[in-house]
């Protein structure tokens, strides 16, 4: 009992992850209504990231984490709309967009993979466990499934109060409503950006701070994200958590009866049995 | 058609009459490597260029014809007899994939094709019984390369041969209706699912046919050279460098990025992986119809 209690929680804590990293994914894919490839090199590459800063530069957190993610708004702010929004690709068929993400993709796996050939080693922020009912309980995993909700909260509020969360709702149905309200949609496009790639720098900490990952693992962490984002339902952050760690726990529980290696099967059993009933649905 | 047709076949039979003799090992290799991708690039031309369809899982076809090959022959087969079987698993393998893939277009295609890549990725893997695991499987020893050399000229040919006649024929017009405006084509009596699964069972044989050649040679294979995504998006970049849906567009792509590869890789740069990375973010900005397109050769 207590073992499945433990694989429960860890389950949940994985899927809290997931799900951080994919309501940023929704946010760009909100946007920009296409599948940002390159989403999940990018989450393992800010974990790792992190983690060489840290132990390789003695960088204390506090100080690490906040420059990640104010370095992932950049990245978004600065240096995405400029490729994939405002450059000759604005018109383009979304087949473009899909090529240099992918392309993106390859890209920092090939370098990654130069840059930190063993995976990355989580980090050691490990404070004390307790135990309630014969259930161990890591207080940094709950302390980060927390920090999860919380984020997915604010972006839950952020798209439901604030003007520009609210365009963005608006923008996913159709560009008419955004131009009406008076919101340049370049710059509705770069804050997108911005936040959906602070949450990846986020996500990426919160990685660094429990798992061992390598930047082999982009494509999976993509699918995974992409899941997420599609069936969590129209930019509904909390929806998009609540599925991660149903996910989360799944695999989990496949990982407790087949092996860790066998995780990913989840994501891609979602995409290829979900994917195309959704899509006939659809059309 | 004809000139060029007598051309080939003249082009096919010298160099299957001097074999891989007159070339020096490292030149025997170069030129089974072109015929191998030219066979894959055309195997994905038909339904990621006439099919109009992003095609990102058709590297999973080759990788089983990888995997069917190389387990027949560890298991005793002659190689002669391990590479039409892997024809058979690809065609089999399309068929169990033409539910899930031939409804969808687009991305939701390209999606799932890409989901069924890295399911096959996971598989081999994790069974590790069968297929070695990440260590790979290794063949009793090398082949030697008069062989191999003689059915991959077959096999471009052959290849070659039906993808130049898809733009002439019934089922090429109709693929290409298909792709171009599906309802257009549906309500003037064109059979859209059933074309484009001809499709992609064609280019899956195809593809594991040249799959089933490649550990030959190698007589290794590892979950990474079977389906690795520099591996299975290679032909993905060839077609969209070269032109996709062109007659020439994905050898002039396969000729341009296989030599631009081993010329940086004899100069001690292996970066194969970002090379794809870079040629498909190239492709997408610049070259949306390819080279092929530039020079107003493409259809």
């Amino acid at each position: 009992m207590s073992f499945d209690l433990q694989t429960l929680l860890g389950g949940l804590y994985l899927g809290a992850l997931y799900g951080t990293a994919a309501v940023g994914f929704q946010v760009v894919l909100g946007s920009s209504g296409r599948v940002h490839l390159a989403y999940g090199h990018m989450w393992i590459a800010w974990a790792l990231l992190l983690s060489s800063v840290h132990v390789v530069g003695s960088v204390p957190l506090p100080a690490v984490l906040p420059v990640m993610v104010a370095a992932g708004w950049f990245v978004g702010w600065f240096l995405h709309p400029v490729v994939l929004w405002r450059g000759p690709l604005s018109n383009e068929r979304a087949t473009s967009f899909f090529l240099i993400t992918l392309g993106a993709a390859l890209v920092i796996e090939d370098a990654g993979s130069r840059l930190w050939p063993l995976p990355g080693t989580a980090m050691a922020w490990a404070p004390e466990p307790f135990v309630l009912a014969g259930v161990t309980l890591p207080r940094a995993k709950l302390a980060l499934m927390g920090a999860a909700l919380i984020t997915s909260l604010g972006v839950h509020l952020f798209l439901k109060r604030n003007r520009w969360g609210m365009a963005l709702r608006a923008w996913d149905r159709g560009r008419a409503p955004v131009y009406l309200a008076g919101v340049s949609p370049e710059s509705l496009g770069r804050r997108a950006a911005g936040l959906g790639f602070a949450l990846s720098a986020l996500a990426g900490g919160f990685l660094a701070l429990s798992y061992t990952v390598s930047i082999r693992e982009g494509m999976a962490m993509t699918v995974r994200a992409l899941v997420l984002a599609v069936l969590g339902g129209t930019l509904s952050p909390l929806g998009v958590l609540g599925l991660g760690m149903g996910m989360g726990v799944g695999e989990a529980f496949v990982g407790q009866v087949l092996g860790m290696r066998w995780g990913p099967a989840v994501g891609y059993g979602l995409l290829l049995f979900l994917l195309p009933v959704l899509e006939r649905r659809r059309t | 058609m004809r000139i060029r047709w007598i051309v080939m076949c003249a082009a096919c039979g010298v160099l299957i009459a001097l074999g891989p003799g007159p070339l020096s090992p490292y030149g025997a290799m170069i030129a089974w490597t072109l015929l191998l991708q030219g066979t894959f690039a055309l195997s994905y031309d038909i339904l990621g260029g006439y099919g109009g369809e992003l095609h990102l899982g058709h590297g999973s076809f080759f990788g089983i014809g990888v995997y069917t090959s190389a387990l027949a022959i560890t298991h005793g087969a002659a190689w002669w007899w391990a590479v039409p079987a892997a024809g058979l698993a690809g065609g089999a393998a399309a068929g169990l994939f033409y539910p899930l893939l031939v409804p969808l277009r687009g991305v939701p295609f390209a999606l799932v094709s890409l989901g069924l890549l890295l399911s096959c990725g996971l598989l081999a893997r994790n069974l590790a019984g069968i297929t070695g695991g990440t260590a790979g499987l290794s063949l009793p020893s090398a082949f030697d390369m008069d062989g191999p050399y003689l059915w991959s000229i077959l096999l471009f040919a052959g290849t070659l041969w039906v993808h130049d006649s898809i733009p002439d024929s019934r089922f090429g017009r109709a693929l290409c209706a298909a792709a171009v405006d599906p309802e257009a084509a549906a309500s003037s009596g064109v059979p859209t699912g059933h074309v484009r699964g001809r499709a992609l069972v064609l280019g899956a044989v195809a593809a594991a046919l040249a799959g089933g050649i490649y550990p030959l040679p190698m007589a290794y294979v590892s979950p990474q050279s079977a389906f690795g995504l520099e591996v299975a998006l290679a032909p993905v970049v060839a077609v969209l460098l070269g032109g996709p849906a062109s007659r020439w567009g994905p050898l002039l792509g396969v000729v341009l990025y296989t030599g631009l590869q081993e010329w940086l890789w004899t100069r001690g740069w292996q970066w194969s992986l970002a090379m794809t990375g870079m040629g498909l973010m190239a492709a997408g900005v610049f070259l949306p119809r390819g080279l092929a397109g530039l020079v107003s050769g493409s259809r």
